[in-house]
């Protein structure tokens, strides 16, 4: 599905990835975690194009394409998705037209007839009442005004309907409150099949008891330094970073 | 960019050159309170016909905005190419030819119309002053269409005396690639409801006032949207509570492209005995480009003490950030760029009350984003 290597960014005259390597198969569910300002979100961004980010080295190939020679659009058509650690405010858009367009892009990329506004309906509306997300609140603007539980949430809203390859979710689990975490793990896990595969960065294993990950990998300093099984989490959790970056 | 755009491109940018060279003054912000617009010298363009026209403005702007007019003339209409959507209007709208009582004054009694909507096409009038009276209590909706089919040289003048406790909704819309010169004064009585709303698309010169003068317990909203890809646009207001306890609220929206310029002064004036004015004004523009320009200038003039009154302007770009959000989520940056613009315009759209007024606007609007 995704294969990173020796991949190195930078912001301005910044380097923020050093070298990561991180390879992802069909159907597998990795966790990304590490200290604040390790490059976790630099990482996510970096593979969805953004374009502050300056590549310097090493290559990522998406189901067997360059991902890096695509432009933001392309990468989420071709079935990347990023669920935003900080969804952003858009005043003026209603929710369910900016889902509806967003569908309809793909599907138009994919040759697919657009759904209509019946088909589109019942389908946001079987989607969102999985998450709990309540009718009115699709009306509103997006994300304006939303709290930031709701916002984490309208992003898997998005993840669900636009169905990608390759999910990656930037610290999703903060900002929600004990429910919504089952909740949205719940979607998570309901949108996992053998097909796709899953990028979770989070700082706390709680969220991994719900999303069971095939692989734990910790990034410090831009490189990825230490990679396992579940088992890491717990022994992280156990003994912080300070500590396994010493052993 | 397309071969097309390019073209586009290019031809904007020399008209809009001759604009800036010809017709932007060289101060258009005289720092005097008093001062009105300046931006665009209408007596260096390229007039052919001289008009006089009498007008009645009773409020106490001392630098009348006619002085300008009666010196310059209005020139020939540049083209006059038809953009055209269908307008399946209610069975109820009408036009308003054959209503004229008087043909030299133009004035009109708005009482003897029946129907909710009343549609002004411009382009059917060689006229220049109109009067219209209403009374009612029951609202009506007026559609001012300033279309290409305007090619009269002659400013409109349209003076509305909204009487005590009649409600009043406009909905103006300005497609027109003539000069296009619209001026309004509004008298409201105590009471009385006015919601303008205006919709200014690819005009290449175009000056539009708003003169308000309220009465005691008066609602004045005024929504403006503007898309300029050429020449220069003006808007003025002046919105002058006269007693107390009326609001009056303003917003205005500009969206400028291809180095065109979008001008905006807007003044709310204040009396002293008009205690428990409740105003507001935003202006905001939206530059897609750097070489286009918006020059937004808010004002406020109190002379009472216990008031609200807010303004606010703001000049930005598209938010790249945005931007990036919906390409995120597979949606092209041309299709996000129409969408951003579309709802930096929304509250404008909102603002229209009556519904077939809202899907001609929402017509109107899609065909030029
Ligand atoms: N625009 C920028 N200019 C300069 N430095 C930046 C910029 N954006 C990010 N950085 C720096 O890059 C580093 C990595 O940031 P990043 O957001 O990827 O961290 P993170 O691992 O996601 O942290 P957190 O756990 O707090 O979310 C940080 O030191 C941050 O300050
Ligand atoms: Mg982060």
């Amino acid at each position: 599905m995704l294969n990173i290597n020796n991949l190195k960014a930078s912001i301005g005259d910044k380097d923020i990835l050093k070298g990561v390597s991180l390879s992802i198969n069909k159907g597998e569910v990795h966790a990304l975690m590490g200290p604040n300002g390790s490059g976790k979100s630099t990482l996510a961004y970096v593979l969805s194009g953004k374009d502050k980010y300056e590549v310097n080295e090493g290559t990522v190939d998406f189901k067997g394409k360059n991902l890096l020679n695509m432009n933001v659009e392309e990468r989420a058509n071709n079935g990347l998705f990023l669920a935003f650690q900080y969804p952003m405010e858009i005043p003026g858009v209603q929710t369910s037209f900016f889902l509806r367009t967003a569908i309809n892009a793909k599907r138009k990329f994919n040759n697919l007839p657009e759904l209509d506004a019946l088909e589109f309906a019942k389908l946001l509306k079987l989607k969102a009442q999985e998450l709990n997300i309540n009718s009115d609140m699709l009306k509103r603007d997006l994300n304006v005004d939303y709290s930031g539980g709701e916002k984490k949430k309208q992003e898997i809203l998005q993840l669900s309907m636009l169905n990608p390859d390759l999910a990656i979710l930037d610290e999703t689990d903060s900002g929600l409150d004990i429910d919504a975490l089952r909740i949205v793990s719940e979607g998570v896990n309901k949108a996992r099949n053998k097909e796709n595969s899953f990028l979770v960065i989070t700082h706390y294993q709680r969220l991994l008891n719900y999303i069971k990950p095939d692989f734990v990998h910790i990034i410090a300093d831009g490189k990825i330094v230490k990679s396992g099984d579940y088992s890491l989490a717990l022994e992280l959790e156990d003994q912080g970073y300070e500590k396994m970056a010493k052993a | 960019m397309n071969v097309d755009k390019f073209i586009e491109n290019i031809k904007n940018k020399e008209i809009n050159t001759y604009f800036q060279k010809n017709l932007l003054a060289v101060n258009p912000f005289k720092s005097h309170k008093i001062e009105n617009y300046k931006y665009s010298q209408l007596n260096k363009i390229d007039f052919n016909k001289s008009h006089n026209y009498i007008h009645e403005l009773n409020l106490n702007t001392k630098d009348n905005f006619l002085d300008d007019f009666q010196k310059s003339k209005v020139r020939e209409g540049i083209s006059s190419d038809h953009i055209s959507w269908n307008f399946n209007g209610p069975d109820s709208a009408i036009r308003l030819s054959g209503l004229i009582e008087d043909p030299f004054n133009h004035i009109f009694n708005l009482d003897n119309i029946n129907n909710d909507i009343c549609i002004i096409d411009l382009s059917l009038y060689e006229e220049i002053n109109f009067v219209f009276n209403y009374t009612k209590n029951k609202k009506i909706s007026i559609v001012i269409i300033d279309s290409n089919y305007n090619i009269h040289k002659s400013p409109k003048c349209f003076k509305f005396n909204v009487y005590e406790k009649s409600n009043i909704e406009i909905l103006q819309m300005s497609y027109n690639k003539n000069t296009s010169l619209i001026f309004y004064e509004f008298n409201q009585f105590n009471s009385s409801v006015v919601n303008l709303t205006v919709l200014q698309a690819n005009n290449i010169h175009l000056r539009n006032e708003y003169y308000f003068n309220l009465g005691s317990d008066c609602i004045c909203k005024i929504s403006g949207a503007n898309f300029s890809n050429l020449g220069i646009n003006d808007n003025y207001s002046f919105i002058q509570h006269s007693k107390p306890n009326s609001s009056s609220r303003e917003i205005f929206k500009s969206i400028v492209d291809h180095g065109a310029i979008t001008n905006f002064q807007g003044k709310i004036y204040v009396n002293k005995i008009a205690q428990k004015t409740d105003g507001y004004q935003m202006s905001r523009s939206l530059l897609l480009d750097d070489i286009s320009k918006s020059n937004n200038k808010p004002e406020l003039e109190i002379y009472a003490d216990d008031v609200k009154c807010s303004h606010g302007s703001t000049v930005s770009n598209i938010n790249e950030d945005h931007l990036y959000y919906f390409n995120s989520r597979g949606i092209s940056s041309e299709l996000a760029a129409k969408i951003l613009k579309k709802a930096f315009i929304q509250e404008v759209l909102d603002s229209i009350e009556n519904i077939s007024l809202k899907e001609l606007s929402d017509k109107m609007i899609n065909e030029f984003l």
